[in-house]
């Protein structure tokens, strides 16, 4: 699991975005100012960066130069273009403007991390192992065989796990459209996966949004 | 923001435009008459170039013709060039040779990069004389100029563009800050909404999250006030008038009672309303930083009101925060209705709003007002 910064000042925002990368399995370090965040660099060795732009002490920008080499995903107020080049320009990885989702920051997340091989290529729970690269799965030892479609399901709960996500974004997941129209499918699906294997606990239905894949039960 | 920014670039470009045409017409005129004074100059100095050789050659016959010619070499003073013969055959050419062109005829020509004023003329017997004057270094000359007032209408359009700028911003600052400003509760509270939608969260989670969620609505409230405020202040609310200072230190003692008052300043012209609002402000945040019996001065001397107290004072970086009505948030400053309005109330009366700070030892907050020039006869008057 990835170990990632959270430099914000906002607490309640540094909060969230913390809450959210612990929920689906990361560890969260936070920092609150650009003097706190050189400190932590230099203890620990840090897989990604979420930083705010606009900080108390400094800018985000010069943060991120001083701790060039680590790839960054910048959250700021500021919708202007002129800094979002300013941003790629610095070689930031990524870019959010506030308001936004946080399913969106854990999406890109995840493919920065993927991007850079710090993703998880593993997942275990209970007799059930996942493996991400060769996109296989097993149970207890043997191999099940998945449609493509359920696969992809699968990954995207386990890699949102803890969080609900909505049937359009499932949806858009596994059978990768935007789909407007209907949704059941999923469901259709979900129940394969529940029934092959044996998740019937662990992923739960999240009445009129989505389904969940929990961990603890 | 979109149309602001295009009407701005359309303002600046018919200022660039009005500014080049007048110019343009200014320099036309002066063109004109360099032009003609050239045109004149060369075709005097032809006519008597053309006088001496029609008078030589009357007097000389034929066949010495080309001889005496030779002589007018000594015409040649450089500034121009000259040619005379007969029909296809040249008795004397200066250097460079001027070019050939109709006969009778004035001719502007550029040749090797010089400009030429070409006169060709047919003397007695068919003789010619062809004479070209390099108009070159006037040319130059009026190009300079022309490219100077270019580069000064550059240079007043950028100067007018650069101020125009500024006064947009400093119009429209406060405005964008607090835009900018709901960006964050909106984000926190999107936020904690999806993970209680979506996330099995733990019962203190929850609560920490419901929390969140009512404490920035708590803020929306407020930017949505300051907002308010905002938009009165800038509608026709500023209303002038002469406001007594020892009556408006009166109110605000009944208001604080912390509050003592030095007034060694009569009276000013500002909007009462408003001028209240911003010094309340101003002795609200200078009580709340102070310990509960300690007193708090406002002294008001010609041209400056100050606001001084011996609390607890302010970090540097406060400092910088609290004294830029630009900065793009404060999260440490966050009482009633805000420094940033306090700026905007200090702009509206032509004044600046200035804090000086210790930490642990005090802050005095400065508003300087711009007096008039005739300000101390009068004052005396009053007092």
């Amino acid at each position: 699991m990835a170990r990632i910064l959270v430099l914000e000042d906002e607490r309640a925002i540094n909060d969230l975005i913390a809450l959210n990368l612990g929920m689906v399995g990361h560890t969260a370090v936070q920092a609150f100012t650009g003097k706190e965040a050189l400190a932590i660099a230099e203890r620990t060795p840090l897989d990604l960066l979420i930083i705010d732009v606009m900080l108390p002490d400094t800018n985000g920008f010069k943060v991120y130069e001083k701790l060039k080499g680590t790839p960054a995903i910048f959250v700021t107020a500021l919708g202007e273009t002129a800094d979002k080049v300013k941003g790629f320009e610095c070689g930031a990885d990524d870019y959010l403007v506030k308001p936004f989702e946080m399913a969106e920051l854990l999406l890109r997340v995840e493919a920065i991390l993927r991007r850079t091989h710090k993703s998880e290529n593993h997942y275990r729970i209970d007799d059930l192992d996942v493996d991400f690269e060769a996109k296989t799965v097993t149970k207890a030892g043997r191999p099940i065989e998945l449609t493509m479609q359920e696969y992809a399901l699968l990954e995207a709960l386990i890699r949102n796990r803890n969080i609900a996500l909505s049937r359009q974004k499932l949806m858009r997941e596994a059978w990768d459209v935007s789909f407007l129209g209907e949704t059941r499918t999923v469901d259709v699906h979900v129940q394969r996966l529940r029934k092959k294997l044996g998740l019937g606990d662990r992923i739960k239905t999240i009445y009129r949004f989505g389904y969940r894949f929990e961990e603890s039960q | 923001m979109k149309l602001r920014q295009k009407s701005y670039l359309l303002t600046v470009l018919m200022i660039a435009a009005v500014l080049y045409t007048s110019t343009f017409f200014l320099l036309l005129p002066n063109i004109r008459a360099a032009i003609a004074s050239i045109e004149s100059r060369a075709i005097g100095e032809e006519k008597a170039l053309a006088l001496a050789a029609d008078g030589l050659f009357e007097t000389t016959p034929q066949q010495d013709r080309p001889k005496y010619a030779r002589g007018f070499a000594a015409y040649d003073r450089g500034e121009a060039s000259f040619a005379i013969g007969y029909a296809d055959q040249t008795w004397l050419a200066t250097e460079p040779a001027p070019p050939e062109t109709e006969f009778g005829k004035t001719k502007w020509l550029v040749q090797n990069g010089r400009t030429l004023l070409v006169i060709t003329d047919t003397l007695s017997d068919g003789i010619f004389l062809r004479y070209a004057f390099d108009a070159t270094g006037e040319v130059r000359r009026l190009e300079r100029q022309a490219i100077g007032m270019v580069l000064i209408c550059t240079a007043l359009s950028c100067a007018i563009a650069v101020a125009l700028y500024a006064m947009l911003e400093r119009v429209n600052r406060p405005i964008e800050r607090l835009a900018h400003e709901l960006r964050t509760p909106l984000t926190v509270i999107r936020g904690y909404g999806e993970l209680l939608e979506r996330a099995k969260l733990s019962p203190e989670q929850q609560h920490q999250a419901a929390g969140y969620i009512v404490s920035e609505c708590e803020r929306l409230g407020e930017i949505s006030q300051k907002l308010l405020t905002l938009a009165d202040a800038r509608k026709n609310v500023f209303r002038p008038e002469r406001v007594r200072l020892s009556e408006l230190a009166a109110h605000l003692m009944e208001t604080y009672p912390t509050l003592v008052t030095e007034v060694e300043w009569e009276s000013l012209t500002a909007d009462r309303a408003l001028l209240l609002s911003l010094l309340g402000n101003l002795i609200g945040n200078a009580v709340k930083a102070s310990a509960p019996d300690s007193p708090v001065r406002m002294r008001a001397t010609p041209g400056v009101i100050e606001i001084i107290d011996a609390g607890s004072g302010m970090t540097p970086e406060q400092l910088k925060y609290v004294n830029d009505p630009a900065h793009a948030k404060n999260p440490s400053i966050r009482t009633g209705l805000g420094v940033p309005l306090c700026h905007e109330i200090a702009a509206l009366h032509g004044a600046s709003l200035r804090f000086t700070s210790k930490e642990g030892a005090g802050t005095t907050a400065s508003v300087c007002f711009s007096l008039p020039k005739k300000s101390s006869p009068r004052k005396r008057k009053d007092s």
